[in-house]
């Protein structure tokens, strides 16, 4: 037993000024609001779960304030706290894996702009990706669409550099694998509509 | 075991890696010539990079218009609702801020850094399990880089339910306290009483084994983040009451001798005052240093190294270099005062001895001197030691030309009682025991017991069993357990069968009171049965049917009521399985209920007062890592949590 730690952690104090740590995550926010719900909700497909996480990621970095050391490396240390955060929320909820994400919004209305780019969402990227382990997903869509380092996506993901590399790995063949198996399964629809038709005209 | 039967598989993972960061020349020329002749595999290359390409392509996901004003709202209510309580003051359900736990530690006086795991806390998403507050403990984590070994250290006052591992998500997480610069591996680790010191047994950046102490208070006191100085070899710096070299009571005859210490024109096993390097790469199988230990796991790779390059340094003493350890871990007496561990020189001279070191000695000093003496735990004051008893016709303690060509020779075990402050020894006749591990309240041992072969330098188990028995049973001395004999008059044990239900567990106490015997679940599991000496075989139970027990660690609570088993799956392996399992003195035999059912853990594992670390083996084949989990078994009941990821099954936990 530490029974010298627990007294001091007993004693603990924190002396951050919360009105500062308030004011850099709204910063935080200003800056990276759209790339961070973008990531949360590619990983968890939902919309309204991705902008519930959202928020707590940006909560959550308000109360980690103190253990940030260098500013400039802010942006790394949210999307470590947000990929923490969707991880536990998959971990919660493997099903989700499973279940179709049909990028409608259950929250708000969206525009026809918008409801084209979630036409793109749809399609056999990611369908593939959602197929693939979560933290393979974690560490593709960390890396390749959100430009992590090799030090800052190790950082995310927990683990060390050569870790994060040997995931990365594995994640680009398992998601080579599923989209494999997405066209097939494309074209396999596509085969049975243009069969469908013929026999229509027939 | 073969995991890559498809032989283009290698240039897979290698087109896939080159995309990431260039590749060894070799890799490249290699995968050059490989893709000049498959056109499969140049398929691959290009699957890869128009995959790279979509995903960047991947249209943004716009965010709700309302996100702004929902997270505006919740920092508000955060910053009402979160006095920053104190950490004792736990509702169950309700979580603690991440930021005290930093605050708690920035009062140690330890400069943080982000660790991702840290900032685990939930927010508002609903879970389905509710974590509960234990008693807080520090668990410290012995992690290495190729720059060397890194001191984490994790609060440990949340768990979940049992089988609600993923009510805390990733785990409570682990900050990095201290840095040990120099390439150096660490096998096993032992933290004293006060979690001052922690003894390590490891291999320098030359490959040599030693036993050291690394004296983490200071990095706690230091507070500031001040390296320690460089120290010389022969000076002992750690020790905060000065170096007072204590020359070995003993020493055997020089041959026999294992250097102790480092002496001045060697390098010594400890820090400089360096910064951390930024690029915290973490060490691969290649560039590990070597092991001239077969049964031990060099812990060469890392836990996340720490982002920062302000880590307090810290001083490791070696108190003894070029040796191997030998018998039952190294452990320290009750009060601290005195870390006990048997070796033996690495060189395969001799046999082991039993050393000693305390606080403000240099170095370990051996108590026995002749060559055969493995320690198995402190009784107390006292010391247990095992002996092999000389076989016939094998070889002398010194070892000889035709000895080492001699077959191995049955031998009989020997406890013995050390009394290291009146230098006397106590033979327990009789006693038919190998490492007897005595439970911190002298009431319970647990030993090996079965047939011993030795060639005269080192004795080696064949086959035998583990046993759980009244120390008393081997010990006349001792008082038997206050309930009488650990068995019934017609023999039959009273331990119960594994049994998930902690039926008869009393919630308060924690402590188990009789229940009927449940009835066995797994076939492959034996009923533990006692002998006639009153001990009841446990091997059945804690090795799950795999045969003869060669390999193994004991360990008991801080209060001897419950024992860790760890069973390697081959001697020598890596991996094994764990149990935890809660016993006690009742209706005149011995209780037992298992509070972990075994686990496939790596080698190291710590057990504390109600509650177990260890490194749980990721899946195989499946990509998952290592993860650092605690068990425990206090008045709330069964809980568990994950502390964090581990890279390659090398962090060493230590209560």
């Amino acid at each position: 037993m530490f029974a010298r730690d627990i007294a001091l952690a007993g004693r603990a104090v924190v002396t951050t000024d919360r009105a500062t740590a308030r004011a850099f995550v709204e910063e935080l926010f200003a800056l990276h609001h759209a790339e961070i719900y973008t990531y949360l909700a590619r990983m968890v497909r939902d919309d309204e779960l991705a902008a519930d996480l959202a928020q707590e990621a940006f909560v959550k970095a308000y109360r980690a304030f103190d253990t940030l050391e260098d500013p400039a490396r802010a942006r790394a240390w949210l999307y470590q706290i947000a990929s923490r955060t969707a991880l536990d929320e998959l971990r919660r909820r493997r099903i989700i894996r499973f279940v179709p994400w049909t990028g409608e919004s259950r929250g708000t209305a969206r525009s026809a702009e918008e409801v084209a780019l979630h036409g793109r969402l749809s399609g056999e990227m990611e369908r593939a990706l959602a197929t693939i382990p979560e933290r393979q997903r974690n560490a593709l869509i960390l890396a390749e669409i959100h430009e992590l380092t090799g030090l800052e996506l190790a950082a995310a993901l927990g683990v060390s550099h050569v870790a994060a590399r040997a995931l990365l790995t594995r994640a680009r063949e398992s998601l080579r694998q599923a989209l494999a198996v997405e066209r097939a399964r494309t074209a396999e629809r596509e085969a049975g509509r243009g069969a469908g038709r013929t026999e229509e005209r027939e | 075991m073969s995991r890559r039967p498809d032989p283009h598989l290698r240039f897979h993972e290698l087109l896939a890696a080159r995309l990431d960061e260039p590749l060894e020349a070799a890799d490249t020329a290699a995968l050059q010539v490989h893709l000049a002749a498959c056109a499969a595999c140049r398929s691959v290359d290009k699957a890869y990079r128009r995959q790279r390409e979509q995903l960047r392509a991947l249209a943004p996901v716009p965010p709700p218009r309302d996100l702004w004003a929902r997270t505006s709202a919740a920092l508000d209510r955060e910053m009402v609702r979160r006095p920053l309580p104190a950490p004792h003051d736990l509702d169950r359900g309700r979580r603690r801020s991440a930021g005290l736990t930093a605050a708690a530690l920035l009062s140690l006086g330890v400069t943080t850094v982000l660790v991702g795991s840290q900032l685990t806390p939930a927010g508002p998403v609903a879970v389905a399990a509710t974590p509960f507050s234990v008693p807080p403990t520090t668990l410290a984590i012995v992690g290495a880089g190729p720059d060397g070994l890194t001191i984490y250290r994790a609060q440990v006052d949340e768990v979940c339910p049992s089988g609600q591992i993923d009510c805390i998500g990733n785990g409570t997480g682990a900050k990095p306290v201290a840095h040990l610069a120099g390439r150096i591996a660490a096998d096993s680790a032992v933290a004293d009483p006060l979690g001052d010191r922690l003894a390590i047994h490891g291999l320098d950046e030359l490959g040599r084994s030693f036993i050291a102490v690394l004296d983490i208070a200071a990095s706690d006191n230091g507070g500031n983040a001040t390296p320690t100085p460089i120290p010389t070899g022969d000076a002992a710096p750690s020790a905060p009451t000065g170096p007072t070299p204590t020359p070995p009571a003993s020493r055997p005859p020089q041959s026999a001798l294992p250097s102790t210490g480092a002496p001045a024109s060697e390098p010594p096993v400890t820090e400089r005052p360096t910064e951390r390097p930024t690029d915290p790469v973490a060490t691969d199988s290649a560039s590990e240093p070597p092991t001239s230990q077969p049964s031990a796991e060099p812990s060469a790779s890392s836990i996340t190294p720490p982002p920062s390059p302000t880590l307090p340094s810290i001083s490791a003493r070696p108190i003894l270099t070029d040796v191997i350890p030998a018998g039952m871990p190294a452990a320290w007496s009750a009060d601290g005062g005195t870390l006990a561990f048997s070796a033996r020189p690495v060189d395969g001279s001799t046999g082991p001895d039993v050393y000693l070191w305390r606080p403000g000695e240099e170095t370990a000093r051996p108590i026995t001197s002749d060559h055969r003496s493995y320690f198995a735990s402190w009784l107390g004051p006292q010391v247990v030691i095992s002996r092999p008893l000389q076989a016939e016709g094998s070889a002398g303690p010194n070892r000889s030309a035709d000895a080492t060509a001699s077959l191995a020779a049955s031998t009989a075990a020997q406890v013995v009682v050390h009394d290291p402050a009146a230098g006397t020894v106590r033979v327990l006749e009789g006693a038919d025991a190998w490492l007897p591990v005595v439970d911190p309240a002298g009431r319970f041992v647990l030993f090996w017991r079965g047939e011993l072969v030795t060639d005269g330098v080192i004795a080696q188990p064949l086959r035998g069993d583990l046993y759980l028995a009244p120390w008393s049973a081997l010990d006349p001395e001792a008082q038997p357990p206050d309930a009488g004999p650990s068995a019934s008059p017609d023999g039959t044990a009273k331990g119960t069968a594994p049994s998930p239900a902690r039926a008869g567990r009393d919630p308060r106490s924690g402590r188990v009171t009789p229940s009927p015997p449940a009835p066995l679940e797994d076939d492959e599991q034996d009923e533990p049965t006692a002998d006639d000496g009153g001990a009841i075989r446990l091997t059945g139970r804690a090795a799950a049917g795999r045969g003869a027990v060669l390999d193994w660690l004991l360990r008991w609570s801080a209060d001897g009521a419950a024992y860790a088993i760890w069973i390697a799956e081959a001697p020598g392996a890596a991996l094994g399985r764990l149990s935890v399992t809660d016993v006690a003195s009742a209706g005149g035999g011995i209780r037992t209920e298992t509070l972990l059912e075994p686990v496939r853990a790596r080698r190291a594992f710590s057990i504390g007062l109600d509650r177990v670390a260890w490194v749980a083996a990721g899946e195989e084949g499946a990509g998952d890592l290592d993860e650092l989990r605690v068990v425990t078994w206090g008045p709330g009941g069964p809980g568990v949590v994950r502390i964090r990821d581990v890279d390659g099954g090398r962090g060493v936990p230590a209560f």
